[in-house]
């Protein structure tokens, strides 16, 4: 820009057309990303969601192989192998090398050549990392079925009676208070007294209470986006409420319902173990995360390692379900949190 | 506002009622009698049953039972013969009662410390810090917390009591376990409504009128931040009820928790029937106090039953 003198004022000619490129105004710069493309980029960026993913991969299919591979029977006993060490072949790793303050114990006990316990073994002489597996297997599926409740009873539930809101959502929302107000360990209890201790009432009575949350958070955002205007023109449209409970609301509430998902199955996992651990939860031969620290506890003073083993497994499953979580409601959500 | 409370008097009246209802009858669904030994003779049977009032018509055992409760009376324990339900319950809440509330203190105290520390040092060492002992209260059950701190700090340190109910030391040990994941839960809740609140206007114009960052929290932040730890409250006494049941079994504390799972294991019906009642009656209590709580803390919210909407 050059300094116009006084005696010149500006005219006309000093101003020029900028040559306007309408092509390149219109092009776009970044590649367009639908909304699930988008969060799982910011997933991928979230590391620690991802190695938790990948380590939650890596424990269900080790749990799941081992219906056919498994290292031993998690329930045969060995009497004469009780509280064996850890013993990693012939590995001399210390403290997986079969020998406890000295001794090689495999050798005291008469334990063949080519025999292992990779974890050591329990006070009935069973392999312990068979059982852990086992115990991993029952906690896995039971967070499988609290999420199957979850998506159906949870999901389903807070649906209608968003969409149908007045009389029928206050008679709704009167039972969830009524359903909440019981702790969910009192209505496995009851379960437990009427039916035998076991899978069946744990899982009734993740099926009586587990989808309440759930059903609470899809009734709110429902609310929400029933007054919407995209709502209202598929109504105006003549669509019928099942289509467009079917293709307007689920997908806008699909990150709610995956992101309580995930949380849920950490305090279905807990609940699990919490009810074996005080012991009306799986009758006895069957393993659980619950029972298999039970046990160790007992012995804790002598033998740690029996209960330190299990105790990683379950935190590793709660730490690793809790931070895809995380990852999951950031990549979904960004501003709910950071 | 007096209207509000009524109304939610009366829902949690009859919550209670149909609770009470429910157990009842699921208890007389059960198979056989809890006299069933075989020692016992036919004829002791029936005075045994005559004296805990099991030869009435069910309806009139209902009604019984429904009298009694609302007068306080829960009928008698199978199990201590001649003790009432509703005095072994009084002489147990005690140590519960101090546990949950110490729990609750610690927990929720530190976690908003904690939160409110790493909101005001974000994305700082702190803050990392923080964030990594939030994530890792939340993930490590209760019971394994409990073990490993009775195997540690009192069986190989010698510092507090390893178990059973001596005095206030014996009960330090089993609210740390306990406090961990209220403490958890309410520092992450803190920070990410903290790190917000930080971003607004209003602590914008407080800083630019020359407050510290200490006066800003104190004053203006921390009040507002507290509102959403505030709704957790509830279900968090929820889960402190729940997880006392397993810590008192773990420090063989004498409390309800440990009475409850004592009488699943034995059958006492009685018992189980009074301590459900009692759970249920402190958690929509609980539930109650946090919403008058609510609007207490936050001026906004007029209570119009639409708080837990």
């Amino acid at each position: 820009m050059t300094p116009q003198s006084p005696s010149r004022p500006l005219g006309p000619e000093a101003f020029k057309p900028v040559p306007v490129n309408t092509q390149a105004q219109e092009q776009i710069a970044a590649p367009s990303l639908t909304f699930s493309q988008d969060a799982r980029s910011r997933l991928k960026q979230n590391k620690l969601a991802l190695v938790s993913f990948w380590l939650l991969v890596f424990i269900g299919s080790a749990a799941l192989l081992s219906l056919w591979f498994s290292p031993a029977n998690p329930n045969t006993q060995h009497l004469a192998y009780t509280h064996l060490p850890p013993k990693w072949g012939n590995l001399n790793v210390p403290f997986f090398n079969g020998y406890r303050d000295g001794v090689d114990l495999y050798a005291r006990s008469g334990v063949p050549r080519g025999t292992y316990f990779f974890l050591g073994t329990d006070y009935l002489g069973r392999d312990l990392l068979a059982r852990i597996l086992v115990g991993t297997r029952v906690s896995l599926f039971i967070a499988l079925l609290a999420t199957f409740f979850d998506l159906t009873i949870g999901v389903f539930y807070g649906l209608i009676a968003g969409w149908r809101g007045g009389r029928t959502d206050t008679i709704m929302q009167r039972l969830i208070e009524i359903i909440s107000s019981v702790p969910n360990l009192i209505v496995v209890i009851l379960m437990l007294l009427v039916f035998k201790p076991g899978l069946t009432s744990i899982i009734l009575a993740i099926a009586m209470t587990g989808w309440v949350t759930m059903a609470r958070l899809v009734r709110a955002e429902t609310l929400q986006l029933k007054n919407q205007e995209f709502i209202l023109a598929a109504r105006t449209l003549g669509e019928t409420s099942r289509r467009i409970a079917v293709k307007h609301l689920l997908p806008n509430l699909s990150s709610t319902i995956i992101i309580q998902t995930m949380f849920t199955i950490p305090s279905a996992i807990f609940f699990e173990a919490f009810l074996s651990y005080i012991g009306i939860g799986l009758p006895a031969p069957t393993a659980s995360l619950g029972t298999l620290l039970a046990d160790g506890q007992k012995v804790l003073q002598l033998y740690p390692s029996e209960l330190v083993f299990p105790a990683i497994i379950i935190v590793v499953l709660m730490l690793a379900f809790n931070l895809l979580a995380d990852g999951l409601r950031d990549a979904f959500d960004p501003r709910s949190s950071r | 506002m007096i209207k509000y409370v009524l109304k939610r008097l009366g829902y949690l009246v009859l919550t209670l009622f149909i609770v009470a209802t429910f157990t009842f009858f699921l208890m007389k669904l059960l198979p056989g009698t809890p006299f069933n030994n075989p020692k016992i003779a036919p004829d002791q049977i029936a005075v045994l049953r005559k004296q805990y009032g099991l030869d009435l018509p069910v309806w009139q055992q209902y009604l019984n039972y429904m009298v009694g409760v609302v007068h306080g009376r829960f009928g008698e324990s199978y199990q201590f013969t001649g003790q009432s339900v509703s005095y072994l319950i009084s002489t147990r809440i005690g140590p519960s009662l101090q546990l949950g509330v110490q729990a609750m203190l610690i927990g929720t105290l530190l976690g908003i410390l904690l939160g409110a520390v790493a909101a005001m040092r974000k994305n700082s060492w702190v803050d990392a810090t923080a964030t990594i002992f939030a994530i890792i209260g939340r993930s490590i059950p209760n019971f394994v917390i409990a073990a490993l701190l009775q195997f540690w700090l009192a069986y190989k340190l010698h510092w507090f009591p390893i178990a059973l109910w001596t005095g206030f030391s014996s009960s330090i040990l089993p609210t740390l376990a306990l406090a961990m994941a209220p403490l958890a839960n309410t520092a992450r809740f803190m920070r990410t409504e903290m790190v917000d609140v930080l971003n607004s206007d209003y602590i914008e114009v407080a800083r630019a009128k020359g407050n510290s960052q200490w006066q800003l929290v104190a004053r203006h932040a921390l009040r507002n931040s507290m509102i959403p730890v505030v709704t957790i409250i509830g279900p968090m006494a929820v889960d402190l009820m729940l997880g006392s049941l397993v810590v008192e079994n773990v420090f063989a504390i004498p409390g309800i928790g440990q009475q409850f799972v004592q009488s699943i294991t034995t059958n006492d019906y009685p018992v189980i029937m009074g301590l459900t009642m009692l759970y249920s009656a402190m958690l929509t209590g609980v539930i109650l106090i946090v919403d008058i709580l609510y609007g207490i803390i936050d001026p906004r919210i007029r209570l119009s039953g639409e708080v837990n909407a």
